[in-house]
């Protein structure tokens, strides 16, 4: 986009575009010159009539400069307006002559088939929502009467049961939020949040999971060290999906007492960073001590379908767990840092910055 | 105070509102077996009304509704009655919770939920909202009384307190009497309520529920089985 704004067009840069009509006027009145002194026209009339020859023609050119100057800079103005572009050819003024008229129509009609396009789309994207959300919904129900079946059975040979089915919980949950990230409406909701309940409630929905692979979990570290609460903003069940994403990889990707010689681990923590100043942020941190993540693959892990070195040789990767963190984190303006040492832990680290929202919520 | 026929007594009376026949079923049973009395609504056009002529001492109300929503059945709810309601539900925006509260919901509970955590927040609504069934629930087994609202254990006569970890332990361990509750299960049930033990603290938590109950008289009440669990 220019910031300029449109080039004007000058009549000398439209004379340079008419180049052949110029040169044709300029031969007419050349050659008119030998063919009225033929004729027997006198020479006080040859030049009467030359410079009213040449009157006429640059009339015309000026007539036909003002018309087309006024399309080619509307032209100009909507070519250079990136992402206005629809929203001005659907409001482009009707302009004077054949050419511009047939033009502007034509861009009329193009942005408001364009328009209708993304209207279409954008309501057939709403219903998959919709659906999405309604077909999950459902699902979660049937999981709660068979959730409350196991637990009411009361029998431990059923235990396998509850282990996928919370499994299918997880993965039912990646499918919802999967719609979310990829949808165009925003439908979280930003407030502030005590960030310590709701890591709590991400281990808690990985319990089986967690258990079952002996990880120990570390949430010491999300309160301050007077044991008061740490507060950002972020919607609080979009932030609870994303910290059971990183729990997945963290059980995932663990730590093999057999093989590395430490059970497996992961600390959750925040910490407030540069408090007071213009960049004051929340950081929370989930690392675990698991093998790690190739220097190699660590530029692209939150690429979709990016599986690497460890998703391959574990296969049971999908590719979508950090880049469905990244898409969330990104559509609520957070910020995310992947860093690890192969073989030995990784850490993911989300900034929640502090101010962003405090003029919005003065508002209020 | 009112009691079933086999003499048991019932602590509260609860209303639920749950259109699912899958989820309504396996909730009374949940209710039930912990000692409460449900009574389950199985049409929804004046649902607000007939729960309300049940004289319940708390709703269990579902959000999702055929013919209307579990909003405006809150909302009803409260026009005429204070009686403690918590919700249920499976939609998962944050605007539901936020709605239900201002309705004037007690307690707010996301699908697929854990029995154990509802019947908790059933405890602990009752208690504050001081209706029936606030005395409190209650376990027995081979002469040991665990009062689960009071966090007591009694034993031929004497009593002690259990921190919250002893009583989810114990709790759960009564829950299956005479038979084997694998570690795994007893973690789960700790990190049900936030405490996240990991396997050694585990070990040590159920030590020091054995020495309070031996401070009772009761020794050996949990007994180890190497390499399954525990068992009372």
């Amino acid at each position: 986009m220019s910031a300029r704004g449109p080039r004007a067009l000058g009549f000398g840069a439209y004379l340079g575009a008419h180049r052949t009509a110029l040169v044709f006027c300029i031969l007419c009145c050349a050659f008119a010159w030998p063919l009225l002194a033929a004729m027997g026209v006198g020479a006080g009339e040859r030049g009467l009539l030359e410079v009213l020859l040449a009157l006429a023609f640059a009339a015309l050119q000026v007539g036909a400069w003002a018309r087309e100057r006024a399309w080619v800079e509307e032209a100009r103005r909507i070519a250079g307006a990136g992402s206005d572009a629809l929203a001005l050819a659907t409001d482009a003024e009707d302009a004077d002559g054949l050419e511009g008229g047939a033009l502007t129509g034509a861009v009329r009609a193009v942005a408001a088939e364009a328009a209708r396009q993304v209207g279409a789309a954008r309501a057939a994207e709403a219903d998959y929502r919709d659906f999405v959300e309604t077909w999950v919904h459902e699902v979660k129900t049937l999981l709660a009467a068979a959730n409350l079946f196991v637990e009411n059975a009361n029998d431990p040979a059923l235990r396998p049961l509850s282990r996928e089915l919370a499994r299918v919980e997880a993965y039912v949950e990646q499918a919802l939020f999967y719609a979310r990230s990829s949808s165009l409406e925003n439908d979280y909701v930003i407030y502030d949040r005590a960030l310590g309940p709701l890591a709590a409630e991400a281990v808690r929905s990985r319990a089986t999971q967690l258990i079952e692979a002996h990880v120990a979990v570390d949430l010491m570290g999300m309160v301050r060290s007077d044991g008061s609460d740490i507060v950002a903003p972020c919607d609080p069940k979009w932030l609870v999906f994303i910290v059971g994403q990183l729990i997945d990889n963290a059980v995932r990707y663990r730590a093999d007492p057999a093989r590395d010689g430490r059970s497996p681990r992961i600390v959750l923590a925040a910490r407030e960073e540069a408090v007071g100043t213009a960049g004051e942020r929340v950081a929370l941190s989930v690392r675990d001590n698991g093998c790690g993540i190739a220097a190699a693959d660590l530029p692209r892990v939150c690429e979709r379908g990016f599986t690497g070195q460890n998703g391959r040789s574990q296969r049971r990767s999908t590719g979508l767990g950090l880049y469905l963190v990244a898409t969330l984190c990104k559509k609520m303006g957070l910020g995310v840092s992947v860093d690890s040492q192969e073989g030995a832990w990784t850490e993911v680290r989300i900034a929640f910055p502090r101010n962003r929202f405090g003029d919005e919520r003065d508002d209020v | 105070m009112p009691t079933y026929a086999d003499g048991r007594r019932i602590m509260a009376r609860i209303y639920v509102i749950e259109d699912d026949p899958a989820v309504r079923g396996e909730v009374e049973v949940l209710l039930e077996r912990a000692g409460h009395e449900a009574v389950c609504a199985c049409a929804f056009d004046r649902v607000a009304e007939s729960g309300l002529a049940a004289r319940p001492d708390l709703v269990l109300l579902d959000l999702g509704l055929p013919g209307t929503d579990g909003l405006i059945v809150a909302r009803e709810l409260r026009q005429t009655s204070d009686v403690p309601i918590i919700v249920l539900t499976s939609r998962t925006t944050d605007v539901d919770e936020l709605m239900s509260m201002s309705m004037g919901a007690d307690a707010f509970i996301e699908k697929p939920y854990n029995g154990q955590v509802l019947l908790a927040h059933i405890d602990a609504v009752l208690r504050r909202a001081g209706r029936a069934g606030a005395a409190g629930r209650t376990m027995e087994h081979a002469g040991l009384v665990l009062d689960l609202s009071r966090s007591r254990a009694s034993f031929e006569g004497r009593e002690v307190d259990l921190t919250k970890n002893e009583l989810r332990i114990l709790e759960t361990l009564m829950r299956r009497p005479g038979r084997v509750v694998s570690r795994e299960e007893l973690m789960e049930a700790l990190w049900s309520t936030d405490s996240f033990v990991d396997d050694n603290t585990l070990t040590v938590n159920v030590n020091r529920l054995r020495q309070t109950l031996a401070r009772i008289g009761a020794t050996d009440y949990v007994v180890t089985r190497r390499g399954q669990g525990y068992a009372v």
